[in-house]
């Protein structure tokens, strides 16, 4: 289960900063100098994901998977007569 | 960054009208609370939620909710933002941006600008002042882009702008065959 969820997370985050990164590079490459409500918008949502970012570690390292695991094996164990 | 010529000099920056955040900020603004909602009242009809191993779980799959639906904005107004045309003295630079890594950037020279037409499609866009600018060149070719906010002016400085040069050039020869 921790090894399921941690991938999960490493992959979310690995798209999500790429999109991310993505959009900073739009915003930078093509907008003129003047337009600097584009850098302004990039420092915002940076804070904002940054503070979901914590939230989420936070949430991943409070998660009790030891619990998990004996309903995990009993889900498993009844599914087993019907395989 | 988009570079201009020495001697050229932007005379106006075109974007589409606020109407067109209502529907997706509406929708976002949805996303954002309905989730919250159903979780501070899931108790009620859920009780499995209240034990100590679900909460952190639930937890953590809406942080992940939320940086995507933060993300979505994100892009969203970023397609907003570099959707532009930007009018100078001596061109028009039209950028579509139609996905985050879908775009198309033209350029019209304001001397082969032929027609400006612009259309009010709706009563919503006449009392809201947009609508849709439409540009034809000498090449046939057609620019048209929606939801102009103020495109009664947008129209008279693409006129003016696409008129001058023309005009001192047509007087020349003029004065020449009178000269003759």
């Amino acid at each position: 289960m921790f090894w399921v969820l941690l991938s999960l997370f490493i992959l979310f985050l690995a798209v999500d900063a790429f999109l991310s990164l993505a959009v900073l590079f739009h915003l930078y490459q093509y907008t003129m100098a003047e337009w600097t409500a584009g850098r302004a918008v990039a420092i915002v949502y940076a804070a904002i994901a940054i503070g979901f970012l914590a939230l989420a570690v936070a949430s991943f390292s409070a998660i009790p998977f030891g619990e998990y695991e004996p309903i995990w094996r009993d889900a498993i164990r009844d599914l087993g007569p019907g395989l | 960054m988009i570079k201009l010529f020495p001697n050229e000099t932007v005379v106006l920056v075109i974007r589409r009208h606020w109407i067109v955040f209502v529907l997706p900020g509406l929708t976002f603004v949805l996303m954002l609370i309905a989730p919250a909602v159903l979780l501070s009242s899931a108790p009620s009809y859920l009780p499995e939620t209240t034990h100590a191993a679900v909460g952190p779980l639930l937890k953590f799959f809406y942080a992940l909710y939320l940086m995507a639906v933060l993300l979505g904005m994100l892009i969203f107004w970023v397609k907003y933002y570099l959707d532009a045309w930007i009018l100078t003295d001596q061109r028009i630079i039209t950028i579509d941006q139609h996905g985050l890594f879908d775009r198309r950037i033209s350029e019209i020279a304001m001397e082969r600008v032929q027609n400006v037409t612009i259309e009010i499609p709706s009563l919503l866009a006449t009392f809201l002042g947009y609508g849709t600018i439409r540009v034809e060149t000498a090449s046939e070719s057609q620019f048209t882009t929606d939801q102009v906010p103020d495109c009664y002016h947008a129209k008279d400085l693409i006129l003016k702008y696409s008129r001058s040069p023309r005009e001192a050039i047509a007087h020349e020869p003029d004065t020449n065959i009178l000269r003759g």
